[in-house]
């Protein structure tokens, strides 16, 4: 175990940031490769064969901005990478001909130098309005790095956190996390170092511990994009924390969705073991600790604390009542700690940085940073990382770039199927775990979904619930046929059969499931019906009473129709109506048969914006309940 | 010290909340929790307000700490109950719960519970046992806002014993629990998850495939009718029960049975059976009756007259008998006891062997259950096994010799599964039967059971220095050879306490030479409470109440008059005088001059003794047919018929009483054994030549009959398993 | 699940599988212990080898780790990834997570199963399309998202799929 590790590594990184040669960074996370970074890649090495240029092409994980995907960035010799977004193959000729054979920046496709400031008249990619507010700790590396090259992450500080922390007892470590204040960043909220200190103070030799990278939450990617940016960031903190608790061996959950992942972690375990950061005498210390990869299959619950557990002993995921907590009693019997993938993401930057340093970021209570993943309708869609207590206004409207092609903000849903939907006129609250809570809402695991006036509230209600039926592990009468009365309750409300008992009976489900349920699951299943409730309850009553949905989203409350005086008879959405049930000439307006009609909106997208003579309308009123 | 509901009791470490609750004798709902299955906390009713405990928790989960403050009962907590009650009852067929008419219509509908699909209590078989009516009244539930939601699952109705109705089932998991846990089968498994989830096997198959061996623990665990007993649902109510023990195998399960008029109708496990702790197998548990009240039970006392059986009064009958044997001289006299009489029987034949016919020879009509008593009692100094049956319990290994413990003594499997999962190595000598091998960590399939245990035996002998006999033993074992086996069997019994149980296979291979061996191996391992023999029904009853076996049965001189208590004994053609007391008929009443017609285990009165030593008592639920007399009634009118004195018992109490001053048999509760110095015994050299009794080649003969003839299901049962044609 | 109860015990099918699919099952089951523990990346094992559980090989399984199969057939069904039949020759899946359903996916999946005539979780009756829902594959920025032969992309509309099925067909035709 050598110094040398470090210093070879930064000599590396230099040598990189030096190179003599064109160096293209490709952001091909998950994200990337959706939008087609793999296709660009291919087309970049074609194009560099066809005119035998000598590049080195660096994958990358994914730096933030989804929406501007696929990114490329382009170093070349002597200056710092110039980010250029939404690259398709299209572009690459263009691209390599502009930037590396000629030497000129392609101005119109570049976002920013990554750069400590601007230059060659660009600005700084990290002032971007998306950037500029985030505070990237955990984040910092992400995008920037090779995820598989553990030499890149050597060079940024890598592992100097763990090895901070084998210089002292377990015991400082865990003083060292709860002076820091970091708190379970996958919902619950639990101080990481009391969690650490429950476990260390068990009885027993063999003590395990866990990783969550279930990432269960709809909406929610922040963990993915951590791992497949930085993946060593988890796994030293991984390894911290082991040493902290005194455990021997590890396990990292990964959910099945998410194969790269498996694949950046299963490279990094290897190199780490090759450089004596896992398995036995870890740094030439007397620690062993080793960590084995388990695959989820699809039940969003396993990312309960017991019910992973179960699914990594080979059982059904169904979770345990608690008491025993994992702490005392978790895999098989054994004293067991569980943290979320950001959790131990931070880890090493606490270590590394010191208890205190970390905790003059975010707010009393909730101290430092927590990453998000901004999706919805929002302009700017992608992972970011502000300081905890950064309000919501700020992220929507400044970092996310406000509503997408001027729609109406109507709410951000935070937490996911255990959280809730926060309206415009509370968006000044500031994310952090306590003040959500009080909205009724959760922070979770970071999920922020921007809504705008087409969502129907009492279908997303409805949505939340369907996946909560669909995830729930049926073991409990609350949860398993609590959800299903509500499902049938909300169902017939959004088909127009809305009785005027509905909303007091949701509400008592609410309570009974919430108060009944065994696991965090159930326990916050209500949660989505509860906000809707409270800040949309005009929406209920519409489509109770009046069978009207507002956002005219609910097809049953609504229909299609062409207005005869915009309509300009461009026959785009007769071709294109799948059910046929377009009908008219060329330049005469078209009608929709309402029998073929399936709602299916494609009319709707297709009408030229000129004509805009698509609408939709509510059914006709039907007699109101009295 | 703990509170509940504001009342102190004495706090017990290692109890849950609902455990101290049920002690102390407050009630609280549950559905899932059951007090030998672990708890699950699914249900939801059992939640609680403890102080300084967040929420409100499950007592069947939440451990008991000092100090706990409980409240079991209050307005919030009854009413969320009530909610989550309901719940569960939108999804299980509740009509008739809380219909106004309910108490018409039980008077009017008994019959209705023949009808198909059950979509009301009215049409339910089980109302008298159904948990759900029992929260449902101890909540005041007296309206039900859900429309039924039914899940139309299809009935299974074709397996054998018992019917599966999931439409009713409340997924509170006690039948996956017992079968998975307690008895380590499996056959069935939560499938799916959410709203869709149910009980099922895998694929889809009958539960035949799916492995259930039928021991009915997960009908005795259902909290609802969705795992109702055929027989039962389909004849009649019950009047009457009392509590009894099976009389099928020699563990001595305590049973509860139910009888309607003067027939059993149904028999399950006791839940504090000391022996069998609420377990039982398919035979105790569903054969009970359809055996007992099959076709073709002896009714009448009948004498041959002519070459024909005909029917006469008890006196003619024992008259005949008495004559018929005092013809010949006592000593060619041969009284063959049925492993299935009761202590009492038995007493009343050895005394009327000794007093009335003096030089007459009683045999026990088991193979290896004479030669296991006869050896065993030289060996340890007394018949019979040499502990308990906690010696399963607490064994580090259990080594199993020559058994079939999906045919017999199944109930024993609970046990060694329970050993198994507190991490005892189980290892099975002979050929074993699908099923077995998820319980048994070594199996050696052949029947070399004396090569195996004495290699074994030569493996340990250098633990055999500070033993008694020593020197002769370990010059014993030269005749023996290692092998492989043996060193692995070495490797997993050695350091550990050892319990060894041993059935009528080896009577294919040297069996005293076996049995010496497995004696000889809880020497070595110092586990001297471990040798466990597996007899039949009441042979070890029979031999503490008789002294019998007294010799090997091959040695016994052919006899020429024979009273013989069960159809299925061998008897030479060439008999003089037969005396048949029974209770079926059998081909042996072709041959018979008398013919007694006796009683079975529903019908008896009396104790017997289980392979562990424990007495029990038989408490009668039904009456024999037709004439049929209690066979001690029959032994002792018969004595006296023939000039014996002391034999007028009015009631079996009396001769219980009798036999516990005379014989060895104590008391209920088990017999002390004598103390007995552990003494290693030579191994004899083997003889090849020497002749093994045949095995019993019936499966289950209980007396003159077959049960797997007797009982349908039963016999498609073992047709599935391959164990008869 | 579709597996009706099989009442009749006297036709019991013997479910052995063939040499070569022991072969492929023998080499997975070397990369574990012979444990309960393991039961879960056993299957996931399989069903990446094969593409699916075979009845067989759960029944050689069962006999390998000595676990009933009932209760592995039971903890497979609990996993939405496990599938009990040969996979479809196009299998789509539409994301039904919260950025994507908010972005119109569920009209995505509408539409397929019109056009397919066959709901989410089921296959055409040719075995060539199948069609599933996703609770989130976590490419949110780019939703609505669909998965097509596991190639994962965003930016869908109805349009497209209906454009994309219409492939398939020419494809196969």
């Amino acid at each position: 175990m050598s110094e040398d590790m470090w210093s070879e590594a930064k000599g590396a990184w230099k040598a990189l940031m030096n190179s003599g040669k064109p160096v293209i960074y490709l952001g091909a996370a998950s994200c990337g490769r959706a939008a087609g970074a793999l296709v660009v890649k291919r087309a970049i090495q074609s194009e560099l064969k066809d005119h035998s240029i000598d590049a080195q092409i660096i994958d990358v994980g994914c730096i933030g901005p989804c929406f501007m995907e696929p990114l490329v960035y382009i170093q070349l010799p002597g200056e710092p990478p110039v980010v250029y977004n939404n690259v398709t193959a299209a572009d690459v000729p263009r691209l390599i001909q502009n930037v590396i054979i000629d030497g000129t920046h392609l101005k119109d496709k570049a976002v920013g130098v990554l750069a400590d400031a601007p230059k060659m008249g660009m600005p700084r990619f990290f002032d971007h309005p998306m950037l500029a507010p985030q505070v990237r700790l955990v984040l910092r590396n992400c995008g920037l790095i090779d995820p598989t090259n553990i030499g890149h992450y050597l060079a940024m500080d890598g592992y100097l956190g763990l090895k901070q922390a084998l210089a002292m007892t377990p015991e400082q470590v865990i003083e060292e996390v709860k002076i820091s204040g970091l708190r379970g960043r996958g919902g619950a909220g639990f101080s990481a170092g009391m969690k650490w200190k429950l476990c260390r103070d068990a009885p027993g030799e063999m003590k395990y511990l866990i990783c969550n990278a279930d990432e269960g939450n709809p909406g929610t990617f922040v963990n993915r994009i951590l791992l497949e940016g930085d993946p060593h960031a988890v796994l030293e903190g991984m390894v911290i924390a082991a040493y902290a608790i005194g455990a021997s061996q590890g396990f990292i959950y990964i959910r099945h969705e998410y194969p790269l992942v498996r694949e950046y972690v299963q490279k990094a375990t290897l190199d780490m073991r090759q450089l004596g950061l896992l398995g036995e005498n870890i740094m030439g210390s007397d620690f062993h600790f080793d960590i084995q990869i388990r695959r989820g299959a699809l039940a969003f619950v396993c990312g309960e604390e017991t019910a992973l557990m179960a699914s990594i002993m080979g059982h059904r995921g169904m979770p345990k009542p608690r008491p025993p907590f994992p702490a005392t009693s978790g895999l098989w019997g054994k004293p067991t700690n569980i943290n979320n993938t950001e959790t131990m993401g931070t880890v090493p930057s606490v270590l590394r940085m010191g208890g205190p340093s970390y905790a003059k970021y975010g707010i009393k209570g909730s101290s430092g940073t927590k990453t998000f993943s901004l999706g919805g309708k929002v302009k700017n869609t992608g992972c970011i990382e502000v300081p905890l207590g950064t309000p919501l206004k700020t992220i929507v409207f400044d970092i996310g770039g406000g509503m997408v092609e001027g729609k109406t903000f109507k709410a951000v849903q935070t937490g996911g199927p255990s959280g809730g939907c926060i309206p415009t006129p509370l968006i000044g609250t500031g994310v952090d775990y306590e003040q959500l809570t009080n909205l009724g809402a959760i922070m979770g695991s970071g999920g922020l979904i921007v809504m705008d006036e087409d969502n129907c509230m009492v279908d997303m209600a409805r949505y939340f619930l369907s996946f909560t039926q669909d995830e729930s592990c049926g073991k409990c009468v609350p949860c398993r046929i609590g959800t299903r009365r509500m499902l049938d309750v909300l169902e017939r409300i959004t088909r127009g059969e809305g009785e005027v008992d509905d909303l007091l009976r949701l509400e008592e489900l609410c309570e009974t499931i919430n108060k009944g349920s065994l696991c965090g699951l159930g326990q916050t299943a209500p949660n989505p019906i509860l906000t809707t409730l409270r800040y949309f309850r005009n929406e209920y009553e519409a489509h109770i009473i009046e069978k009207r949905c507002p956002a005219k989203a609910c097809k049953a409350l609504m229909h299609f129709e062409i207005l005869p005086d915009q309509c300009i008879g461009c026959e785009e959405c007769k071709g294109k109506c799948p059910t046929g049930a377009i009908t008219g000439e060329s330049k005469q307006p078209h009608v929709i048969d309402q029998k073929r009609c399936t709602k299916c909106g494609i009319c709707l997208q297709i009408c030229p914006p000129k004509a805009s003579a698509v609408a939709k309308l509510d059914n006709e009123a039907k007699e109101a309940i009295l | 010290m703990i509170t509940i509901n504001g009342k102190q009791y004495p706090f017990k470490a290692g109890q849950t909340v609902l455990e101290a609750a049920t002690a102390a004798g407050v009630y609280i709902p549950t559905l899932c929790s059951h007090p030998h299955l672990t708890a699950f906390g699914a249900c939801r009713l059992c939640l609680v307000q403890i102080d300084n405990v967040r929420g409100l928790p499950t007592a069947c989960t939440i451990p008991l700490t000092d100090g706990m403050n409980i409240r079991t009962e209050s307005e919030d907590i009854q009413r969320l109950r009530r909610e989550i009650m309901l719940l569960t009852l939108s999804e299980h067929p509740y009509s008739c719960l809380v219909c106004k008419d309910k108490e018409m219509c039980v008077k009017y509908n008994s019959c209705t519970t023949k009808a198909g699909k059950i979509t009301g209590c009215n049409l339910c078989s089980w109302k008298e046992g159904c948990e759900v009516r029992k929260v449902v009244d101890y909540l005041k539930i007296d309206e039900i806002t859900y429309p039924i939601h039914y899940h139309d699952y299809p009935l299974e109705r074709d397996e054998p014993f018992f019917d599966r109705d999931y439409n009713l089932c409340v997924l509170c998991g006690r039948c996956v629990r017992v079968c998975e846990d307690i008895r380590g089968i499996g056959a069935i498994a939560f499938l799916n998850r959410g709203h869709r989830t149910r009980i099922g096997t895998a694929f889809g198959m009958s539960n035949i495939e799916a492995g259930c061996v039928f021991c009915g623990a997960c009908l005795d665990v259902c909290p609802t009718a969705a795992l109702t007993g055929r027989a039962t649902k389909w004849l009649a109510k019950t009047e009457k029960r009392t509590k009894t023990t099976c009389n099928f195998c020699g563990v001595g399960c305590a049973m509860v049975v139910e009888g309607r008029r003067e027939t059993v109708m149904r028999a399950q496990a006791d839940l504090d059976g000391p022996a069998n702790k609420g377990q039982a197998c398919v035979l105790g548990r569903f054969c009970i009756p359809p055996f007992f009240n099959a076709i073709g039970r002896l009714r009448y006392p009948l004498v041959r007259r002519e070459g024909v059986l005909t029917p006469v009064s008890w006196e003619e009958a024992l008259k005949a008998a008495a004559n018929g044997l005092k013809q010949y001289d006592s000593g060619d006299v041969r009284i063959i006891i049925s492993p299935q009489l009761t202590n009492e029987t038995a007493y009343l034949l050895s005394r009327l062997a000794k007093e009335v016919l003096p030089g007459s020879l009683m045999e026990l009509d088991s193979p290896f259950d004479s030669l296991a008593l006869r050896t065993s009692r030289e060996l340890l100094g007394h018949a019979g096994s040499s502990g308990t049956l906690t010696a399963i319990n607490n064994a580090g290994s259990v080594l199993i010799v020559g058994a079939d413990l999906r045919l017999d003594h199944s109930v024993l499997r609970v046990r060694i599964n329970a050993a198994h999962r507190r991490g005892a190595k189980v290892i099975w000598l002979g050929p074993m039967q699908p099923g077995e091998d998820r319980l048994v960590d070594y199996h050696y399939p052949g029947t070399d059971y004396l090569d195996k245990l004495a290699g074994l035996l030569r493996k340990l002998a250098h633990d055999a220095h500070n033993f008694e006999g020593a020197n002769e033993f370990l010059e014993s074992l030269v005749a023996f050879k290692d092998s492989k086996e043996s060193t692995e069997l070495a490797k997993l019994v050695r350091g550990k306490s050892l319990c060894i149980l041993v059935g009528k296979g080896v009577l294919t291979d040297h069996p005293e030479a076996v049995l010496t061996a497995a004696y000889n191996l809880i020497v070595l391992t110092r586990s001297p409470r471990g040798l466990i023999l597996l007899l039949e029904s009441n042979s070890q009853g029979i031999s503490d109440v008789s002294g019998l076996p007294n010799a090997a049965l091959e040695a016994l001189p052919a006899a020429k008059a024979y009273y013989v208590t069960s159809g299925n004994a061998e008897v030479p053609q060439d008999a003089g005088f037969l005396v048949l007391q029974d209770i079926f008929e059998s081909a042996m009443m072709d041959r018979a001059d008398v013919v007694l017609p006796g009683t079975g285990m529903p019908e008896d009165t009396g104790t017997i003794t289980s392979l562990e030593g424990r007495v029990q008592a038989l408490d009668p639920i039904a009456q024999a047919p037709g004439m049929s007399k209690p066979d001690w009634w029959v032994v002792a009118r018969l004595a006296t018929q023939m000039g014996g004195s002391g034999f007028a018992y009015e009631k079996a109490e009396q001769v219980t009483e009798e036999l516990f001053k005379a014989t060895r048999v104590k008391s209920l509760g088990l017999i002390a054994k004598d103390s007995y110095a552990l003494k290693l015994r030579s191994m004899q050299p083997i003889n090849s030549a020497e002749r093994a009794p045949s095995p019993n080649k019936h499966v289950h003969v209980h007396r003159g009959a077959d049960i797997v003839y007797k009982v349908d299901d039963l016999r498609r049962l073992y047709t599935y398993w391959g164990v008869v044609e | 699940m579709k597996h009706a109860h099989r009442n009749s015990c006297l036709d019991r099918e013997v479910k052995n599988c063939s040499e070569e699919m022991a072969k492929r099952l023998s080499a997975i089951f070397l990369k574990y212990r012979k444990d309960k523990d393991d039961l879960l990346s056993i299957l996931q094992d399989i069903q990446d080898e094969f593409g699916y559980l075979p009845e067989e090989a759960l029944h050689l399984l069962s006999k390998e780790i000595r676990v009933p199969e009932n209760e592995i057939y039971g903890v497979a069904t609990f996993y939405a990834i496990f599938r009990f039949e040969k996979p479809a020759k196009h299998r789509i899946t539409v994301c039904l997570g919260t950025a994507c359903y908010v972005n119109g996916s569920s009209k995505i999946l509408d539409e397929a199963e019109r056009k397919l005539g066959i709901k989410a979780g089921q296959t055409t009756e040719d075995g060539e399309v199948s069609i599933d829902h996703v609770f989130c594959n976590g490419c949110c920025g780019h939703a609505p998202v669909v998965i097509v032969d596991n190639v994962v992309s965003g930016d869908w509309s109805p349009t497209k799929l209906n454009e994309a099925i219409d492939k398939f067909k020419e494809g196969s035709s």
